[in-house]
Parts: C-alpha cells; structure tokens; sequence
C-alpha cells in the first residue's frame, strides 16, 4: 500500500471516527452546558474616539 | 434524486429550522445572541469552528482546484492554514480570552479608537460576507435540480437568512454540531464509495499525469505564496474571534483548535481526493462541479440524499456564522460607535437582525460577480489581512507601539495599496485563459515581470506593516481612559 493510500485511509477514520466521538462529547456536555449559562451582561459604552 | 432522497433532505432542514426556532427563545440579551455570554464548552466549540470554517468554498473550490491542478490543492491551498491554526491556538487564544471583547473591531477600538475601528469593521464585513456558500449553493441547485444558478443563489441566500435570523451564535452552534456529524459522515462514506469504483488513489495515479501528484503542481512559486499567505486570515478571521469571546475558557479553544485541525487536515485530504477522482474518470465538467459530477452517481438511493443534505450543511453552517458575524459588524461596530452609544439592548439586537439581511442581499451581489470560488476567497483573505493584521497583532503584543496614527496608517495604506494594486493590474493586465485569472505583464528594472491579480498581498501587507512603523513614531496612543 503506497503512502497516497494510507493517508486516505487515515484520512476516512479520522472523520468517521473523530466526527461521532466528538457529538458523543458534544451530547454529554451538553446538560452541563445549559445548567452553566448566565444571563446576559449589559452592554459597555463604545469607545468615545478622541 | 430518488424520493427517498429528497425525504432525507426535507427532513434535514426541517430539523435544522425546529433546531434553530427552539434554541432561539432563550435567547435573553445581545450578549447571548451574539456570543452566547461565553458558555462554549471544547466539543461544541470543535462542531461549530470545524463547521463553520468549511463551507462550500473548501468542498467546491478545493476539489474545483485537485480536479484541475492534483494534490498542490492540498499541499498549498489548505495545509498552510493547519499552520496558521495552530499558531493562533498557541499565541492568541489566552491573551484574546484575557479581555471582554464581543467582536474582532472591539480590539483595535482599545487601542487606535474608533477610526481604525471602522476601517477594520469595514474589511471583516467584506471578509464575512458569506458569498462563497452561497454561491455554491447555487452550484448545488444548478446540478442537483436544474433550477438556473442565479435563481440558486437567490433561493439559497433567501432561505439561510430566514434560518440565521431565527437564532444567535448559540443556536448556531448547536445546528452546527449536527451539520459537523452530517458534513463528515457523509462525504467519508463518499469517499469510501467513489475509491472503490475507481480502485482507489493508487489506481488514480495509473491514469493520470504525474504532475496531479507533485505537491506543488505547475503553479509558479509565488502564486503558491500567495495562496500560502492566504492563511494569515486565521489570525484576524472574524468567527474564530467570536468563538473564542463565546468559549467558556481559553483551554476549551485550544483543545478545540487542536482537535479541529485533526479534522480539518483529514476533510481538505479527502475533497482533494474526490476532486482528483472526478479527473481520474475523464469527467468533463466545470470544475467547480467536479465534486458534486463524481460523487453522486456512485450513491445509491437515500445515501445521495444525505450526501446533499451534507453539503446544505456545509453552506447553512458558515452562512448563518458568517452573517451573524457581518449583521454584527454594521450594528455593533459600524453604528453603535457612531451614531448611537448608549444604544439599548433589545434595539442593538434589533439592529443587528437588520444587518443580516443587508449582508445577505450584498452577499448575493458579489455571489453573482465572481466567476471563480477560487478567486472570490482570494480577494476576501486579501482585504481582511492587509487592513486587519498589522493593527490587531500590533494592538496585543506590542501595546506601547499602538498609537492612534498607527493603527489608522496601518489599515488605510493595506487597503489603499491592495486597491490600487487591483485596479491597475484590472485595466492593464489580460486575462489568462490558461491560468483563469487577470496577469499584468510589464517590465520592472529591465526585467519582464507577470503581475497577478492575486499578488495584492503581497505589496500591500509590507505597505501595512511599514505605515504603521511610521504611525508609533509620530502618533498618540488612545488612553485607557478613553477606552469604551
């Protein structure tokens, strides 16, 4: 197998696997994720320019 | 398409829109909708930057240019980004976590005040006009359902806007992590297909020139310098801005970087592939099509569908970021400062919806001037670098050469000479069928010399960096009394 094909093998696993472990991380921090938000901060006033 | 097929796909954007319509009621502040009051957690933040940074501009455009040039789309047109990733996870992440800033003009606002705020807002807007995706949604409309491109593109942009003006960066993001899953499942189940009727790369190489190989292909050195440079947008690229103020820490985007370029790395190779397996099969299409010509009719009914589905995520996810991102800055950066100081929330937020739609409707404009995908994504990169990265790397690693002069000499000259530069190579150059770009051949010193449109980097960015150095000698720096 030349290095071409390996590389598009690893290439196929790495978004197979790495993109369904990542959503099963995604869905398991989830919970956490809503419980943790906070409202929202006021605004700053914008830089006056001079 | 089979009706299973368009089954797949109706059930894909309806899930997006309930998505998108029941994260979009909790929405409370501007803060929220714009960077969800810094909630992200790493595999959210890997879903949305990995999602977001690959639009059709990377699936249409990378596999437009491996379809007719081999591997360098790879080697030069994606892989320097992975360098550039990886310099902004180790040097910027922490020091831009360090401050509240809600946008990527915030930062030279600090420093230079609002001048260089507006000329930097001005080029992100240009930037992160989301006409690539667009257009390759009208691409995707033109060959998946014969609907006519500039009718694809009105359609498309149409329906993303509704989409985008449903929710903020958090319903964004959430969308995102289902169109991330979509966009790698299925153009890896894609790829396994297409290689296995074509009997894999090594086959490929058998019955194409050597040259779909070299990792520099035929282009000259400096055009790949050029296509190199392109990947300094990293550092002042608008929506890894936005995500880093929306993350939780500055570990969770590193993690999340790293992570991403694992992924980024192994999508780009794969398009690639797909682009070069289009050559491969002697198809005779346009090359921006050549992903779409290869692909489909090797799936079977339903998976063609999720195939399709994947590519709308592709666009839907860095079209609702991106003109979440330029409604963002005609509000936020363009007019509050201006026009309107203490603006209050409900009505900045308001505002802001209003950009989106301009930015769309000026998305559509572009979408339909530029021939090229790969020209497009040249002049966005170039406008944002020549004016933006000399300021705001300038702004925060050395604070005490960032005068107001500057950062405004700094932006304007970028901009200035990049213009210039486009213009006189516009009406004196020729185009170059062979190259499908504009070279303005002329004699410098006595040396004959081909002056690509696509070099305005490269004078322009030494023009930045040069009228800034100028600027610190003889400016004042904004106070930090005078910030915000």
């Amino acid at each position: 197998m030349s290095g071409w094909e390996l590389g598009t093998r690893i290439a196929i696993a790495v978004l197979l696997v790495g993109s369904v472990a990542v959503f099963v991380w995604f869905i398991g921090d989830a919970l956490r994720l809503f419980r943790t938000r906070r409202p929202g901060k006021p605004l700053r006033p914008p830089p006056d320019g001079r | 398409m089979q009706p299973l097929d368009y089954t797949v796909l109706i059930a894909y954007v309806g899930a997006m829109l309930g998505i998108g319509w029941m994260v979009s009621r909790t929405i409370g502040s501007f803060r929220d909708w714009f960077v969800a009051s810094g909630t992200m957690t790493t595999p959210l933040l890997v879903c949305t930057l990995v999602s977001t940074y690959y639009g059709l501009d990377v699936l249409f455009g990378g596999s437009e240019l491996a379809y007719e040039e081999g591997v360098v789309a790879w080697f030069w047109y994606s892989r320097p980004y992975y360098f550039a990733i990886l310099l902004t996870a180790l040097l910027l992440a922490r020091r831009l976590k360090q401050r509240d800033f809600l946008s990527l003009p915030d930062i030279v606002a600090e420093r230079y005040g609002r001048g260089t705020q507006t000329i930097v807002a001005l080029a992100s807007f240009v930037y992160s006009l989301p006409l690539l995706s667009i257009m390759g949604l009208g691409v995707l409309f033109d060959v998946m359902l014969g609907i006519p491109f500039v009718w694809g593109v009105l359609l498309g942009a149409g329906v993303a806007t509704i989409y985008t003006l449903m929710g903020g960066i958090m319903a964004d993001a959430l969308t995102d992590t289902i169109q991330f899953v979509l966009m790698c499942v299925a153009l890896a189940i894609a790829a396994i297909v297409v290689l296995g009727d074509t009997g894999g790369i090594d086959a490929m190489r058998a019955s194409l020139p050597a040259e779909y190989f070299e990792p520099r292909g035929t282009y000259p050195l400096t055009v790949l310098l050029v296509y190199s440079l392109a990947a300094l947008s990293v550092l002042v690229e608008p929506a890894f801005y936005q995500r880093v103020f929306a993350a939780v820490s500055a570990r969770a985007v590193i993690a999340a970087l790293l992570i991403g370029m694992a992924l980024w790395a192994a999508f780009d190779w794969i398009v690639t592939v797909l682009g070069i397996g289009a050559a491969a099969q002697g198809l005779e299409v346009e090359g921006r099509y050549a992903l779409l010509e290869v692909v489909l009719p090797a799936l079977p009914a339903g998976l063609a569908g999720l195939f399709v589905a994947s590519v709308l995520a592709t666009a839907m996810s860095t079209i609702d970021s991106y003109l979440l991102i330029s409604g963002g800055n005609l509000a936020y950066d363009l007019y509050r400062p201006w026009r309107a100081r203490d603006i209050d929330d409900a009505r900045l937020l308001r505002l802001t919806r209003y950009g989106v739609v301009g930015a769309s409707a000026v998305s559509v404009l572009f979408a339909l001037f530029f021939e090229s995908m790969v020209a497009a994504w040249i002049f966005m990169a170039t406008v944002l670098v020549v004016t933006a990265l000399i300021p705001v790397l300038a702004a925060l690693y050395v604070p005490r050469l960032a005068t107001r002069a500057a950062g405004i000499a700094s932006a304007l000259t970028g901009l200035g000479v990049a213009a210039l530069y486009s213009a006189l190579v516009r009406g004196l150059g020729t185009h170059s069928a062979e190259w499908d770009t504009t070279i303005w051949r002329t004699s410098v010193l006595g040396a004959d010399v081909a002056l690509w449109q696509e070099y305005a980097v490269i004078v322009a960015l030494p023009a930045s960096l040069l009228a800034f150095a100028i600027g610190s000698l003889f400016g004042r720096r904004v106070g930090q009394e005078n910030i915000r």
